[in-house]
């Protein structure tokens, strides 16, 4: 099963995309960032994270994807915006067919690396030696889209661990 | 007239149709993702002769927790989704904890969905009556969502009788008694004959 995680953000949307072969059987297949300059407005931004979503989809032919739980700080304007990007990419997603489920990013954390409260490095180091590959290839501003692809892996084969995330 | 739609009988080979059709009354073509085989086969000449007699094609649907791989569940319920599209007929899903799978696979169905058994959350028994689904709750269930189904009503609702061996009129009653919602038994029978596209029947 390929599990594809996604970190939305309209600037840096981290994604990850790990093959769960079986319980405890987990692979990084790639991971990475799809990347829009500050400058760009929204529009450009939505195309191109509808854009590269697709062309990820294309590459792995993901199996279900994980996305983060939305949540809402003081600034209600960035909640919009981040809403944006979920958007675009939620509709990259379902024009696909592909289910998309979502976790709370302690939550995925937690499962990953048992720390809900790790720092993004600290993911990095222990999926890097938890899966046997270099910390370098791993960025990190995916390492939370990895912990949700993990995290559903490990819902999925374990399900005595905890329920799946809400279908979005 | 209730219908039994739904036997937990264990078929040595799914992808032999049920043959033990009642001589009269509905009857649905069940293809139970619990009994499906290790590997996709499509189904035969004799499953999709039967569908076009059949009222429903069900229980059929995808479990995580038993049958198959559900990448080869999935598989499965698309192509059946697809054969009763063309057969124009209504489905009965068993799901279990694979909501986003479901809902994309349902996603180019166009006919009447029931869900069968279903004891989820509040909020997932709303999206599924936003989308257009039927639900049958769960035997017992209903309790905890008597709060819900009072104030919007029970269109699109259902009770089952399940594997208790409990007669439905009296699980209607247990649930009006327990919910405090009067008329279940006609508004249940109601939205099935909706579901089967016999609306206005007897």
């Amino acid at each position: 099963m390929i599990i594809f995680g996604l970190d939305p953000a309209i600037r840096t949307t981290g994604y990850g995309v790990v093959r769960a072969e079986g319980p405890s059987r987990y692979e990084i297949i790639d991971c990475g960032v799809i990347e829009n300059k500050k400058t760009m407005p929204h529009s450009e931004c939505l195309r191109r994270l509808y854009g590269g979503v697709n062309e990820l989809i294309d590459l792995y032919m993901p199996d279900c994807a994980a996305m983060e739980e939305p949540f809402v700080g003081r600034n209600s304007k960035t909640a919009i915006i981040l809403g944006m990007a979920r958007g675009g990419i939620i509709a990259a997603l379902a024009v696909r067919g592909i289910p998309v489920y979502s976790y709370m990013p302690s939550v995925a954390k937690r499962a990953a690396v048992g720390n809900g409260g790790a720092a993004k490095e600290q993911v990095a180091y222990l999926l890097a030696a938890e899966l046997k590959i270099d910390v370098s290839q791993i960025p990190l501003d995916s390492t939370d889209a990895l912990s949700l692809a993990i995290c559903h892996a490990q819902r999925h084969f374990h399900p005595e661990l905890g329920k799946l995330g809400k279908s979005v | 007239m209730y219908a039994d739609f739904h036997t937990h009988r264990p078929k040595a080979d799914a992808l032999v149709s049920a043959r033990e059709k009642p001589g009269q009354g509905l009857w649905s073509l069940e293809f139970h993702p619990w009994h499906l085989p290790a590997s996709f086969q499509m189904p035969g000449e004799a499953f999709f002769h039967d569908l076009r007699r059949a009222d429903a094609l069900g229980e059929i649907g995808l479990d995580r927790l038993r049958g198959p791989d559900i990448a080869v569940q999935i598989r499965f319920l698309k192509t059946l989704l697809a054969a009763a599209g063309e057969a124009g007929k209504p489905v009965v899903i068993h799901a279990v904890r694979c909501d986003a799978e479901l809902d994309a696979a349902l996603r180019d169905f166009s006919g009447n969905v029931l869900i069968h058994g279903f004891r989820g959350s509040e909020r997932r028994l709303l999206e599924h009556l936003a989308f257009g689904r039927f639900v049958s709750i769960a035997p017992g269930a209903w309790k905890k969502y008597a709060g819900l189904l009072a104030a919007r009503g029970l269109s699109g609702i259902g009770l089952e009788s399940d594997d208790t061996g409990e007669d439905i009129a009296a699980i209607c009653l247990r649930a009006e008694r327990e919910t405090g919602i009067s008329g279940w038994a006609e508004l249940c029978r109601e939205n099935f004959l909706r579901f089967i596209g016999k609306a206005g029947e007897k």
